[in-house]
């Protein structure tokens, strides 16, 4: 299990997508935590004392980002044929699995801390380098945090999982923005109508959102029972993928 | 010794590999033969648990799943270009030896075993089909496999590369290793081959010796060269010998030279030239493969090559 580990961890870090994904990343936060969210700050808003709370759940959006490197981490194995030498240098499809599994798990949760570390920090010094002052902030730590990390996760999980299903680079990107953008709303509107939060990606936006306010049609999970939701979802997905991957051809 | 058992694979309706059984022995280069769509690469796919199929494969005694490291056991080159093209020579190899639990330093020794050390820090994408070929082949390398297999190592490498090849697996195998390596390239195949196993259509069609199977073959010329053409033709004939007329002398099909030697003789017949031509490779492959083709060229539009 060590040498499948240590040959992700490798793969990850030695291609150019990954540095520039992340850079890309980092970048979108700074501008809009620094820029937006913090210099063009003003009236009410500097008195809200939840507005940097609210900066590190808009930030985490970017965490698709993570998802795509989720996707290019397996879908490169087949696009560049790697993978005759991931299944040939190994004994076993399952620890190859779980390598990539735990690889990409790892690189989610600390895009997801670092977004969630950089946003609010970024915010404070936007306010700040405009010459305002927020009021003092309301931070529950270890809520904010789960919420982060479960979405950054879960995003990077769903990616990797369409990239195992598909084995395709183009078809899994495709899937991961149609699937929450289009396939759930046209489902919710034909079919769920006002269950729309039980899909997987509408209970994942809950994690990190929570129940908003007035919206009868996607506002009746609480996040630990979407996360709850979305994790089934997971199982589900996670099960036929992990066997298509041990018993299908190798490409 | 890797012993492959009733290996077979379907596509859909097509049988791509049918019941194949062989045996690769240690000590030896085992050349792998068959034409295009003949099912080598399947086959290879199948000893490796690559493909799921009928069958099995060992690896002495053991199927390669078995082992802890199979890249210890088996170095494999299957397709020349399987990298990513921006990971650096070196790091693709230090990702493969990191998969197969190998120490980095073996990295630098092989990249100095296939001569890409002043290339190992530049991404493969541009690689000529040579170099990456010399690429895979420092990654089969990497375990100090005790078997090889190599899908068409050849392919791409220049005259100096292939000199280098066929000595560097005629050396791999004397030193108790196995190597099986299947090729187009007959004539080089000839020279590094002990041992030959032939498909055609996925079935076994001769697992032998390469001079047993050029001893076999029934294509078998004698070229002859005389100052008195005529009087040899009318001696040829009288023999009912057939023979073609080429520039400079004449080819008796399927007759040894002490036959043709003896005629000439005989018949008072003086000599320049009297020539065995054994059969070629590339002439025994296609005897024994006519029928077995899966695609067959057209030297025109009406008629087959």
């Amino acid at each position: 299990m060590i040498p499948a580990l240590k040959a992700e961890f490798r793969k990850l870090l030695t291609v150019r997508s990954t540095y520039v994904i992340t850079a890309i990343v980092t970048a979108i936060v700074i501008f809009v935590a620094f820029y937006l969210e913090g210099w063009l700050l003003k009236g009410p808003t500097l008195n809200d004392p939840n507005q940097l709370s609210g900066d590190v759940t808009g930030a985490l959006n970017v965490t698709v980002f993570g998802a795509i490197v989720a996707i290019l981490l397996m879908t490169h194995e087949y696009r560049y044929n790697t993978v005759i030498y991931t299944l040939t240098s190994s004994n076993s499809r399952n620890k190859i699995l779980l390598a990539k599994f735990v690889t990409v798990s790892v690189y989610a949760l600390v895009l997801a801390a670092f977004i969630g570390l950089l946003s609010p920090l970024m915010s404070y010094l936007g306010v700040h380098a405009h010459g305002h002052t927020l009021v003092p902030q309301t931070l529950h730590y270890a809520d904010l945090a789960w919420r982060s990390l479960f979405y950054g996760w879960g995003y990077a999980m769903a990616g990797l999982l369409l990239a195992v299903l598909t084995r395709n680079q183009v078809a899994s990107i495709m899937s991961l923005f149609l699937i929450p953008d289009l396939a759930e709303q046209l489902l919710g509107f034909l079919l769920f109508k006002h269950n729309a939060v039980y899909m997987p990606f509408h209970a994942l936006v809950q994690v990190i959102n929570g129940p908003s306010q007035g919206d009868p049609t996607s506002s009746n999970l609480s996040p630990a029972k979407a996360a709850g939701v979305y994790c089934m979802y997971l199982v589900v997905g996670w099960i036929v993928a992990w066997i298509l991957f041990v018993r299908r051809d190798a490409n | 010794m890797i012993e492959a058992a009733n290996l077979s694979k379907h596509y859909r309706k097509k049988l791509a590999v049918n019941d194949l059984s062989f045996k690769v022995e240690t000590g030896k280069v085992t050349g792998f033969l068959g034409p295009n769509g003949a099912g080598k690469s399947t086959t290879m796919r199948l000893m490796l648990g690559l493909d799921n199929g009928g069958g099995k494969t060992v690896y002495d005694s053991k199927p390669l799943h078995g082992y802890t490291q199979p890249s210890s056991i088996v170095g494999v080159l299957l397709e020349a270009k399987a990298f990513h093209p921006t990971r650096t020579a070196r790091s693709h190899l230090r990702v493969l030896a990191a998969a197969g639990g190998i120490p980095d330093s073996r990295v630098q020794e092989v990249l100095d075993i296939v001569g890409l050390s002043e290339v190992a820090k530049k991404g493969p994408g541009k690689f000529s089909l040579g170099m990456s070929q010399r690429l895979g082949i420092a990654a089969a390398l990497l375990g100090k496999p005790k078997y090889l297999l190599l899908d068409e190592p050849a392919n791409g490498l220049d005259p100096e590369g292939m000199a280098w090849l066929r000595q560097f697996l005629k050396d791999y195998a004397a030193d108790g290793n196995a190597v099986f390596v299947s090729s187009h390239l007959l004539s080089e195949m000839s020279q590094m081959a002990d041992n030959l196993i032939v498909i055609g259509k996925g079935k076994l069609i001769a697992d032998t010796s390469v001079k047993e199977l050029l001893a076999k073959s029934t294509h078998r010329d004698t070229f002859v060269r005389s100052s008195k053409p005529t009087e040899l033709k009318e001696a040829l004939e009288k023999a009912k010998l057939s023979f073609a007329e080429t520039d400079g002398g004449i080819v008796v099909n399927k007759a040894k030279s002490d036959e043709v030697g003896e005629l000439a003789f005989k018949a008072k017949v003086p000599l320049q030239e009297l020539t065995n031509r054994g059969a070629s490779l590339e002439d025994v492959f296609l005897e024994l493969t006519v029928g077995a083709e899966e695609y067959v060229g057209h030297t025109t539009e009406g008629g087959k090559q």
